[in-house]
């Protein structure tokens, strides 16, 4: 407990700049919508044990925050600058993103059974993870059949598992 | 004491039979898989077992998620040594001595003292699991709303102020996860709060998903951010432990459970702070202090003593309390919930034999990962060389069954994405995720002994501070807050050295 505070040590970061004001933003829009819940008086309940009490508090204690990161990083001599980012990292990030929602948000419970949908994700993801590498060492047949196999292995045994064995209900 | 000597052999009995030692067996190697597997957590284990083992019998389900969680933090030792790649955050300590006797050639015996220290830590903990959660079940059934207000409270700001490198930031989180808690109908009154008229959004932010967003779906796109990389795994001598290595550092040992259990019990701290306590201790009472960061055995058996006794350790609030210790234990005492037990003060007056369950299933679990350990080394690290461009996708398909499972509500699934997409982008920008899932699992505690509190003192918040309990948790939460405050903490090391120095006087003269 008597260890040197951290917050002397603390770095702030570039993106603070922006993360202060959006922090400071939601702790209002929170307090806000705590002082314009119901407090129903009319039942005889008092103001501490309105259902808006706590949700208040932590507005502005959120709101308290953003002010408080913005502070720091206006004062700050130096700040810590976003690490560089590997190559093709944003393309990759992108690309498990969009395939992830695809599947979770996109083919989910939308008509599809469970099994296919998840073996036509995996066969893309996959092979899209491995494209470059396969495509550099002649592999890229062979990487399409991993995916495949993969697919098709873990769409037919997480159905199996989770619906025969397990008795859960999947979407 | 002899009542639970009786029950603990009771449920032993209980567990003595072929199914509950498969399942024993079974889950702790598929934690220990898990655990091989850098970027898959403890967290995200338990809630996507959870999900499997939802129809099973209560006692089978929490055996299982149990030995799942053990395996876990003891698994990841595995690449920590072998590759210098801590499987979970409580293994990065043993990276800094156990993967330089790898490159010294003495993978097998760094793996034998990694058995042995988590094999040791884990029974120490068992121990203390067994002694001290009914003593303080039998101490918080003294407390009352007031007490509840202030321990929720202290575990988020704990959690904040040591989880992650900005004590602010962490306490941001805290209240985030808080907020999130309190979305959907009120407890207490039946209030929709934030919903927006979105019908799924009464029911509130459900636990599990949250998780597995959290855990799961945002480590999946960290993990598959970098660039692939191949493993490549130095040859493995023999994994027997040696005796002396284990008679030399008894005392080493001892204090690194005692470490384990205390960082444990403190909510909010994980396996990870356990593992680090133990090895900063260990380091400063060596006489080999210039072995640390070059292969130490001392520092390595310290690291991995400290998080396996700190997994029965975050048990004993979690049971005793319902205030988890670590965000495994968050989702283990959810996972008891959904099986009917109540987790708290009631739990040994209501149900005191399903401690002693607890207790006994974390032996198992122990005597089970000594087993594998010891035996299943090498067949073991197959795993580790299968790229995470094919493992990660396949998690990704299971985080959507986890996520669906609970409450077979596609909404649940969509409330996975949100939370993990949001918490990549927070930890990139450096704020930390487990306060954030402390504020989550103890919102509802805090929300509702506020108010019950505020009503049974009729607005008054002075007995908030001036009960004893309460005195107590609002000083030391306070206290380790402003120690954050440069000019208090300043202060406080002044007044510290001028005590220390008026003793040392009074001493001498």
């Amino acid at each position: 407990m008597l260890e040197p505070a951290s917050a002397d040590r603390v770095v702030p970061r570039a993106t603070d700049r922006i993360d202060g004001p959006i922090w400071v933003v939601l702790g209002a829009a929170i307090t806000a919508g705590a002082l314009r819940m119901e407090r129903l008086e009319a039942q005889g309940v008092e103001w501490f044990a309105a259902p808006g009490l706590l949700p208040g508090i932590l507005g502005v204690l959120i709101a308290l925050a953003g002010v408080l990161i913005s502070l720091r990083v206006r004062r700050a001599g130096e700040v810590a600058q976003p690490e560089a980012t590997a190559t093709g990292e944003r393309g990759r990030i992108v690309l498990t993103m969009l395939l992830c929602l695809g599947f979770a948000a996109g083919l989910v419970g939308h008509g599809l059974p469970f099994g296919f949908a998840a073996m036509l994700y995996l066969f893309a993801h996959i092979g899209l993870l491995q494209w470059h590498e396969r495509r550099a060492s002649g592999q890229v047949v062979r990487g399409l059949l991993v995916a495949a196999a993969v697919a098709v292995g873990a769409g037919l045994a997480v159905p199996f598992v989770f619906e025969q064995v397990f008795l859960v209900r999947l979407p | 004491m002899l009542d639970g000597l009786r029950m603990l052999g009771h449920s032993l009995l209980g567990f003595a039979s072929i199914w509950p030692l498969l399942y024993a067996l079974s889950a702790t190697l598929l934690g220990i898989l898990i655990g091989c597997m850098p970027g898959l957590s403890a967290t995200l284990a338990i809630a996507l077992l959870t999900t499997l083992t939802i129809k099973m019998p209560p006692n089978d389900a929490i055996l299982i998620l149990i030995c799942a969680y053990v395996g876990t933090i003891y698994g990841g030792s595995r690449t920590a040594i072998l590759l210098n790649i801590p499987g979970t955050a409580a293994n990065a300590a043993a990276c800094l001595d156990g993967h330089q006797l790898a490159r010294q050639g003495q993978a097998g015996r760094a793996m034998g003292i990694a058995t042995t220290g988590s094999v040791v830590g884990s029974l120490f903990g068992v121990v203390c699991l067994a002694l001290l959660t009914p003593t303080l079940g039998e101490v918080a059934l003294a407390f009352g709303a007031f007490e509840f207000f202030w321990l929720a409270l202290f575990g988020v700001m704990m959690s904040g102020s040591i989880a992650g490198a900005d004590p602010l930031k962490g306490w941001l989180m805290g209240f985030l996860g808080l907020f999130a808690t309190l979305i959907g109908q009120d407890g207490i009154h039946a209030v929709n709060r934030y919903t927006f008229g979105i019908k799924d959004l009464e029911g509130g932010v459900s636990l599990i998903p949250a998780l597995i967003g959290a855990f799961g779906f945002s480590e999946i796109l960290t993990v598959l951010a970098e660039p692939a990389r191949r493993a490549t795994l130095n040859a493995v001598d023999s994994v027997l432990p040696r005796i002396r290595d284990v008679l030399v550092y008894w005392k080493t040992i001892l204090r690194s459970g005692v470490i384990g259990v205390y960082v444990g019990i403190l909510p909010g701290v994980g396996e990870d702070m356990a593992a680090w306590s133990s090895y900063a201790a260990a380091r400063r009472a060596s006489k080999e202090k210039e072995k640390y960061g070059k292969g130490s055995i001392e520092g390595l058996i310290a690291a991995e003593t400290g998080d396996n006794a700190s997994i029965p350790g975050g048990l004993i609030p979690a049971l005793a309390l319902a205030i988890p210790g670590s965000a495994p234990s968050a989702v283990l005492m959810a996972a008891m919930i959904i099986h009917g037990v109540q987790p708290g003060p009631m739990l040994m007056v209501n149900q005191p034999q399903f401690v002693y369950d607890v207790v006994a299933m974390t032996l198992i679990a122990t005597l089970a990962m000594l087993f594998f350990g010891l035996f299943l080394v090498k067949p073991l690290l197959a795993i580790v060389r299968i790229p995470r461009t094919v493992i990660m996708p396949v998690i990704f398909v299971l985080c959507t069954v986890g996520s669906f499972a609970i409450a077979s509500r596609l909404f649940d699934v969509y409330l996975m994405l949100a939370v993990g997409v949001g918490a990549f982008f927070l930890r990139r920008h450096g704020y930390p995720i487990p306060p954030f899932v402390l504020g989550l699992v103890l919102g509802d505690i805090l929300d509702k002994s506020l108010r019950r509190g505020l009503t049974l003192s009729n607005g008054d918040f002075m007995p908030f501070l001036t009960r004893p309990i309460c005195a107590v948790l609002a000083f030391v939460t306070f206290f380790t807050m402003l120690m954050y405050v440069p000019a208090f903490n300043r202060l406080v090391h002044a007044g510290w050295s001028r005590a220390k120095s008026l003793v040392h006087w009074r001493v001498v003269s």
